[in-house]
């Protein structure tokens, strides 16, 4: 069965002064897929992520999301389309508890306007009881309940990672953009975040991209890759036709 | 304010220095409000407080009740609030509090030197919004005291329903992460925007009080330094709390008021204006060594969402 588009880049450029960190990208995610993006330190991932979720403005090419046209909008509105990022590092919100990380990243409710915080008060309060009991079942689903109320930044690295998967689940995406969701946490805790990951895809059919350096695991869970080398694609196919290829395995190597 | 020849009435001491306490305790949250909950750094909050001085102390002139002076005061220290924040909050953090502070010190020369405004060095007199001929001073203090707290209080109010709401938890997250908060689709522009004109137009209120206190403002009044000590209050009472920051007011105002009775009493070696400096200069010191997060701690965000997380605990356990 073939699955129907959802993210797409045409001959996508960034360019910081001469530099072309990302050089005329041209990719699709399919639909309720795990997508995978790598590639050594350097390629342009990063900065793809960037600018597909609006952080950066392309220098040339386009993105389109669900059909849309999205390159050049800003990240808040790239927001609103369904597609949401996670960061490298999480970006958590260092003094605010698990619970108010997650209801902070909802979507916008009545409260979250300055004159609805005084006058529709009845009706934010009820959306608000509804937002915490969703975002708690989230966290349960990534055993962090028990630290709801702990300010995110005492959190440990892995926990902290979860936290920013959850942060972006409660927005309910269409789409995620993941940044290494696995980086810096134990073998254990990254194979369980990977099964999170497909368990997402299959329950809540969410379409995820994803970085991730720890190869091993990602081949395992994705359903595609995409390699990239010097801000371009340089393969992709399947997990193991990728591995198999000799351009990837050069270009992680060193040529032979 | 009617000053008194010889030794004064230690109480009208004790008044002046509530009324100043009461003043500086609205800047201190407005401030609070901005730098403790947002992480705008403000440092141009005397030019919103000259702001409501002025204009209050001119429309005085002109015959407008008081109250109309307060509004109008409050409103046009917003406006410039607004108005400055739009260029102002497009930067960073540290080059905002030098375009505030700047700011502060350009509206300064303004006042100084175009003497049409309200006369520039020869300053202005303010006249009494209360034909209260012939009571004793106590009771007139007593009165100002009544209007500065009510306008406290409602600030304080005001303050304390916006950041215990889903729109004070989203000021808390700008100030922990901007870019993080835009990934999440919130125009922080917007809510940046809003606290500080909101936050200006309090200062501006609070300018009005004082102005109307004093009786009589002039350049000098609003040196940079009143928004070094209302920042004093806001870090030695404990950002992200308000009564912390009503309370930062309380300390800093009885040193640098109490430094100037002081003198009346005893016979310093020093100049009490110096030995108020020294004062606040070593209790900043002490604050940051042994308490770097205030006297108070931060305040948790009571929502109805506290008490979902209060029964989830019971469910589970």
């Amino acid at each position: 069965m073939e699955k129907k588009t959802i993210l797409k880049t045409e001959n996508l450029t960034k360019a910081f002064g001469g530099l072309k960190a990302v050089n005329n990208v041209t990719l699709t995610v399919k639909d309720n897929t795990i997508t995978g993006l790598i590639g050594p330190n350097g390629s342009g991932k990063t900065t793809l992520f960037n600018v597909i979720s609006g952080v950066y403005k392309p220098t040339s090419g386009a993105i389109y999301f669900n059909g849309k046209r999205i390159d050049g909008l800003s990240p808040h509105k790239v927001y609103h389309e369904g597609l949401v990022r996670t960061f490298q590092i999480p970006r958590l919100f260092q003094k605010l508890t698990v619970l108010e990380n997650m209801i902070v990243a909802a979507r916008s409710n009545t409260g979250e306007n300055l004159l609805g915080t005084f006058l529709r008060r009845r009706k934010w309060s009820e959306e608000e009881k509804r937002l915490a009991e969703k975002a708690l079942e989230i966290l349960e689903l990534l055993e962090l309940d028990n630290l709801r109320d702990t300010p995110a930044g005492e959190l440990s690295g892995g926990q902290m990672k979860l936290l920013e998967l959850g942060r972006a689940l409660i927005t309910e995406p269409k789409m995620l953009l993941l940044d290494e969701p696995a980086a810096g946490v134990n073998p254990t805790l990254a194979k369980r975040i990977f099964e999170k990951i497909t368990q997402l895809r299959d329950e809540l059919l969410l379409t995820f991209f994803t970085i991730e350096h720890r190869v091993e695991i990602l081949l395992e869970h994705a359903d595609w890759i995409y390699v990239m080398h010097n801000g371009s694609i340089i393969s992709q196919g399947k997990p193991d036709d990728v591995v198999n290829d000799k351009t990837v395995v050069d270009v992680y190597l060193g040529e032979a | 304010m009617e000053r008194v020849g010889k030794l004064a009435d230690p109480l009208i001491y004790l008044l002046d220095m509530v009324i100043f306490i009461g003043i500086y305790s609205i800047v201190s949250i407005s401030l609070n409000l901005e730098y403790g909950f947002t992480g705008l750094a403000n440092f141009g909050k005397v030019a919103f407080f000259m702001v409501g001085a002025y204009s209050s102390a001119i429309l005085a002139n002109f015959g407008y009740p008081y109250i109309v002076c307060i509004l109008v005061a409050a409103a046009m220290a917003g406006l410039a609030g607004f108005l400055v924040s739009i260029p102002a909050l497009r930067l960073r953090a540290d080059y905002l509090a030098i375009v505030t502070l700047a700011f502060g010190e350009i509206l300064r020369f303004i006042f100084k030197n175009e003497d049409w405004i309200a006369g520039g060095v020869q300053g202005i007199t303010v006249p009494s919004a209360f034909q209260l001929t012939g009571i004793p001073i106590r009771f007139s203090m007593l009165i100002q005291i009544g209007i500065v707290y009510l306008s406290l209080a409602l600030c304080y109010l005001l303050v304390q329903l916006i950041v215990n709401s889903p729109y004070g938890r989203t000021l808390k997250a700008i100030r922990e992460d901007e870019l993080a908060v835009q990934a999440l689709g919130k125009n922080t522009f917007n809510y940046k925007t809003q606290v500080f004109s909101l936050s200006s137009a309090m200062t501006g209120l609070a300018g009005s009080l004082f102005a109307q206190y004093v009786r009589f403002i002039d350049p000098y009044t609003f040196e940079p330094f009143l928004t070094f000590s209302v920042w004093m209050m806001v870090i030695l009472g404990g950002p992200a709390n308000n009564l912390g920051a009503i309370l930062g007011a309380g300390v800093v105002t009885s040193l640098e008021r109490g430094a100037r009775i002081i003198k009346d009493y005893i016979l310093l070696p020093v100049d009490p204006h110096n030995l108020r400096i020294m004062l606040i200069g070593t209790l900043i010191i002490l604050i940051l060594m042994y308490k770097p997060e205030g006297l108070l701690k931060e305040s948790k965000i009571k929502t109805s969402a506290l008490e979902v997380s209060k029964k989830w605990r019971r469910r589970r356990s």
